[in-house]
């Protein structure tokens, strides 16, 4: 009885160890090197960074897409977070946050309920600022959501209310 | 058509660089007050202050970053064909012709722009326009200007920083207002205020 019991308990302390490094260990990240050219869908449960050429679409809504600097994505982005550094032809939708950094190229329309737009991007676009998020109980307005705006030549740029969000406008640019 | 002269720089520097009240952007902010959602034109460089000013009403923002794909590309050539320039307008502008939008902000541009190519670009966006869309624009009346666009960003509402990223050194056009409405068929000018630094604002109204 006691013997038989004995190894269930230490059966049971590796697996509780595995399961706490398992969420201690840092996330997954897939890289698209700059020599690798994808047609297609791309879609996943992990971090993405893009150094290569994409066209298509990629769809990592839980994760952080990534558009280095060599980076050429002719595609929709629909992620998490994304992060543009290179060039982009196609809508970015984020489920949390956009960020163009200042050596981005984007041409396309930005949905996310917070943006953030280093000067010296480059953009052509739009960008949709009306929510959908949750309204007010009593006058049914919009509820303002926050973007950050950054400039790394003006750090004094900051933080405002934005009522972002998803566009139902995404085609009014061509792109 | 009232014009006044503020002269209201509350800061200025050596480097080109100042912060100046402009009459006919607290007349835009008034209109932005409208609890409506607006559509916005943005003609300029995406600076992040002025999308977080944006930002703080319901509106969808367009930005077209005309300087680069437009404004700074050499003359067309001849073997280019009739109204080569409103081709290049067609070109170079993202947004759908069906698009419709309330205000319109073409900063200093304009300064860098020669007549058929503002011309070409208002032909264009007349047709983006409902009667009452307001255009926001800066022109220099100093002899030389700097070789490139400034960085104009909206400080609060009314308070345009005024930046410069070149040296001076690009002869200014120094369009006047009869010349500006002659460009663009269809607007009409609302009002224009001197303002500090030889800079003249003008807001104009479509139809």
């Amino acid at each position: 009885m006691f013997k038989k019991s004995e190894p269930e308990s230490v059966r049971t302390e590796p697996t509780n160890r595995l399961v706490e490094r398992q969420s201690a260990k840092p996330k997954e990240t897939a890289t698209v090197g700059p020599s690798i050219q994808i047609r297609g869908d791309l879609a996943g449960d992990e971090d993405l960074v893009v150094q290569g050429r994409v066209e298509g679409t990629i769809t990592l809504k839980q994760n952080l897409v990534t558009i280095g600097q060599e980076g050429q994505v002719n595609a929709t982005v629909n992620a998490r977070v994304v992060v543009v550094e290179g060039q982009v032809e196609g809508d970015l939708n984020g489920e949390e946050q956009v960020v163009l950094k200042n050596s981005a190229n984007v041409r396309g329309n930005i949905a996310a309920p917070r943006i953030t737009v280093e000067d010296g991007a480059h953009f052509k676009g739009s960008i949709d600022m009306e929510s959908n998020g949750p309204r007010d109980s009593e006058g049914g307005a919009t509820t303002n959501k926050v973007t950050e705006i950054k400039s790394p030549a003006a750090p004094g740029d900051v933080t405002s209310k934005n009522p972002a969000g998803k566009s139902s406008e995404q085609q009014l640019f061509k792109s | 058509m009232a014009i006044a002269s503020v002269q209201q720089a509350v800061t200025a520097n050596a480097l080109g660089k100042f912060d100046f009240r402009s009459p006919s952007l607290e007349i835009i902010c008034g209109h932005l007050a409208e609890p409506r959602k607006h559509s916005i034109l943005d003609l300029g460089t995406p600076f992040g202050a002025n999308i977080e000013f944006f930002s703080q009403v319901p509106c969808t923002l367009f930005v077209e970053d005309l300087y680069e794909s437009l404004i700074a590309l050499p003359p067309p050539e001849d073997c280019e064909g009739p109204n080569p320039y409103e081709r290049r307008v067609t070109q170079a502008l993202a947004h759908s012709a069906e698009t419709r939008f309330d205000l319109i902000f073409g900063w200093d541009l304009f300064n860098y722009m020669h007549c058929d190519q503002i011309h070409a670009l208002m032909k264009r966006l007349s047709g983006s326009c409902r009667s009452g869309t307001l255009l926001f624009i800066m022109i220099s009346t100093a002899p030389v200007i700097p070789e490139r666009p400034a960085k104009i960003t909206v400080a609060h509402e009314g308070l345009v920083s005024y930046e410069s990223t070149s040296a001076p050194g690009k002869s200014n056009p120094r369009y006047t207002p009869l010349a500006l409405e002659r460009m663009m068929p269809g607007f009409r000018l609302l009002h224009s205020f001197l303002l500090a630094e030889s800079m003249q604002d003008y807001l104009f109204s479509f139809g």
